[in-house]
């Protein structure tokens, strides 16, 4: 008995759960499994997560209620069918059906998003924005440095003069230039190609440079690198181990060269990635004295038509009359802010128990008929309400909308919390759900983002931030909700915020902009070191 | 097909069934992981239970009762399959069940926990996933639809895979 697993066991074991174990392998993990107790332990966890994502059906349809609540109903679950199949079987005989929807056939186009790119030049016509999304195409950057998250993981940083091409998911060609790849969770795997060679399983860090004449140096920063060139009779794949480089070209063959390459936190915090508050384009801090405030004197921030004010009779339907006052009341230091907020602990809005609603209007509409992107952040507090802690009551609810004045019911982007789940909200009740619960009894930071297209899948994202998660310099790759199937064409020029509690809410910090680090709050000397 | 016992009417064994039968498919899967011939061995464990519900003691819990049957059933496709030389051989499959209870105990907390760790994989990944294991589509089809190898794909679903229980592993300490 041993607790060291021999190496072959991982894949031996995957095999066998996939299904593709040669007899010879069957029997070599026989052999293992009979021998060693941590293999058999290992083993079992392994079957455990093969058999749960296979048989647990609502682990998908939670992920998926995340993405479209109003996706068409699946077919009948295995488990259904099952079901029915033992009834059937006390009778006559057992069946077992499987039924169920295939994926979409369209996949989504975007294959990855721009995380930010500072002082950059492209050779573009339509250059890339920060935060944009991006499908299979080239990129060409003349100089600065630029961030690029593939959907599969990767993360590439591009210096000066870099061109290269997004070609489909996890794979990318380098036509020149300079690139730093960090693909630490090594999910899907990323197949990068060069005028000489294909990599074939990348090392979790590594750097490439690719010469004009296609002449391509690879440096190993972390871990192993493996590649077959893509000329010449040799296609034998060839390693280059961590902390060593190679030069390959089609004329001179390949030879070994000096590591000369930093690593990617490096490059990411050469370009110090700090916040950039001035390309906010709406703001409100509720940066007032205390005390209550008439909602004609909350005129302060930036970018808004007017002061906020209480819903007309024409944008109130439920209820259909104004609950709330005319007063924002205005606290101090009733927040915990654990994020680096200028004055965060200063005036912030409290909304009253029972339900409240305030609208302002925008001076810049959110144009979703447009090439847009944008970001929002919004601070919130629940304090414990007195007695007996017992959750967030079934009319529970904080939504952050944008509406549009010409038709207040009509097309709306919402962000929100009911029953303690991230929630989007669109027109016509279409509704995006997390199933993940937000953290209660603290301050939460949202950031929502908005990727409005004039042809092409709108995308809405949300997230929620604990006290305890600090914000990187750039988006997370992943997000509590994400919409799908979307398609909205409306101009919506109000926010409104709406709360319902049977106790006092406090809120903060509201700002929209077209950037990440125009709105999530973040420290001016953040690194990307890791 | 004997009767049930009188005290064991059909809804309460169904209702009892229904409550046991993804932990008995997970039991079996540990040793049949192909999740077809895993459900044909459950058809087979529900027919076997039924004739034999009537020793059936409500005073003990029916999981682990039925997971006996499940073993018989295991023992009889491995025996049956045994020529094909795919699966694990009988010895170690008895072994495997000696650990088994133990992974059943935790099985609630690991589906939450799972269900957290997927909901922070890059969509990508979540959607091979969900492709291989919820749509039941083959690395085939997914290496069609992705325009990658078979081998790529199945490359992709031991990474995701890996990447499942490494998080798994972080949030609970089962790897202690």
């Amino acid at each position: 008995m041993s607790a060291q697993l021999p190496g072959e066991f991982e894949g031996l074991a995957a095999d066998y759960l996939d299904g593709r174990s040669t007899p010879e392998k069957v029997e070599r993990l026989s052999a293992i499994l009979r021998e060693n107790t941590a293999a058999r332990e290992r083993y079992l966890r392994m079957a455990a997560v093969h058999s749960t994502l296979a048989t647990e059906d609502w682990l998908w349809t939670e992920q998926a209620a995340s993405t479209a609540s109003t996706a068409a109903p699946r077919g009948f679950s295995w488990r259904m069918w099952t079901a029915l199949g033992m009834a059937a079987a006390l009778v006559v005989a057992m069946v077992s059906v499987s039924h169920r929807s295939p994926l979409p056939s369209n996949p989504p186009v975007a294959l990855g998003t721009l995380l930010f790119s500072q002082d950059c030049v492209w050779r573009m016509p339509n250059p890339p924005r920060e935060g944009e999304r991006l499908g299979a195409g080239v990129l060409k950057l003349q100089s600065g440095t630029a961030l690029v998250r593939l959907d599969s993981g990767a993360e590439i940083a591009l210096r000066g003069q870099t061109e290269i091409t997004l070609e489909r998911q996890g794979e990318i060609r380098l036509l020149r230039g300079d690139i730093v790849v960090r693909d630490t969770q090594e999910l899907a795997g990323l197949s990068l190609h060069t005028p000489p060679l294909t990599v074939t399983d990348v090392a979790p860090e590594f750097a490439v440079r690719v010469e004009p004449d296609g002449t391509t140096d690879l440096h190993v920063l972390v871990g192993s690198l493996s590649y077959v060139t893509t000329t010449g009779v040799d296609q034998t794949a060839r390693t280059i181990a961590e902390g060593e480089a190679e030069r390959v070209s089609h004329t001179a063959g390949q030879r070994s060269i000096p590591l000369k390459s930093e690593r990617f936190a490096a490059v990411v915090n050469a370009a110090r990635p700090g916040p950039r508050a001035d390309l906010m384009t709406a703001y409100e801090g509720f940066y007032y004295p205390p005390g209550p405030l008439s909602l004609a004197d909350g005129t302060r921030g930036k970018g808004w038509l007017g002061p906020w004010r209480l819903r007309n009779a024409e944008e109130r339907q439920s209820p259909s009359e104004e609950p709330s006052t005319p007063v924002l009341n205005i606290v101090h230091g009733q927040m915990n802010v654990t994020w680096p907020v200028p004055g965060g602990r200063l005036g912030m809005l409290e909304l009253p128990a029972g339900a409240t609603y305030l609208v302002r209007e925008l001076a810049l509409p959110l144009v979703l008929n447009e090439d847009r992107i944008t970001y929002l952040s919004f601070m919130v507090r629940d304090p414990a309400m007195p007695g007996p802690n017992l959750g967030a009551g079934r009319g529970d609810n904080i939504r952050l909308t944008f509406r549009a004045s010409h038709d207040y019911f009509g097309e709306h982007v919402s962000f929100g919390i009911h029953g303690q789940r991230a929630q989007i909200l669109t027109a016509a009740g279409v509704g995006f759900f997390s199933p993940l619960l937000v953290p209660t009894d603290q301050t939460t930071l949202w950031v929502g983002k908005i990727v409005s297209r004039r042809n092409g899948e709108d995308e809405v994202h949300f997230r929620v931030y604990g006290e305890a998660e600090s914000l990187d310099y750039a988006e997370p790759q992943a997000w509590h909700v994400v919409t799908r199937g979307l398609d909205l064409r409306a101009r919506l020029d109000l926010v409104l915020i709406s709360s319902n509690r049977d106790a006092p809410r406090i809120v903060d910090e509201l700002r929209i902009g077209p950037t990440w680090r125009s709105v999530a709050p973040m420290s001016a000397l953040i690194t990307a070191a890791r | 097909m004997s009767a049930p016992s009188p005290n064991v009417s059909h809804e309460e064994f169904m209702r009892l069934f229904i409550q046991s039968e993804r932990e008995l498919l997970r039991y079996i899967m540990a040793t049949v992981p192909s999740a077809p011939d895993a459900r044909d061995i459950l058809q087979m464990t529900a027919v076997a239970l039924w004739k034999k519900i009537t020793d059936y003691n409500r005073d003990v819990p029916f999981t682990p009762w039925a997971c006996r049957f499940a073993s018989n059933e295991i023992r009889g496709f491995l025996r049956r399959e045994r020529r094909h030389r795919r699966w694990l051989d009988e010895d170690v499959a008895d072994l495997l069940r000696i650990h088994q209870e133990q992974a059943l105990l935790g099985q609630n907390e690991l589906s939450r926990t799972l269900l957290d760790c997927l909901s922070r994989m890059p969509m990508s990944q979540r959607q091979l996933l969900q492709g291989y294991y919820f749509d039941n589509q083959s690395a085939e089809t997914l290496a069609s639809r992705l325009r990658r190898s078979v081998e790529a794909v199945y490359k992709a679903l031991q990474r995701a895979r890996k990447a499942l229980h490494d998080c798994v592993d972080r949030k609970t300490e089962w790897a202690a």
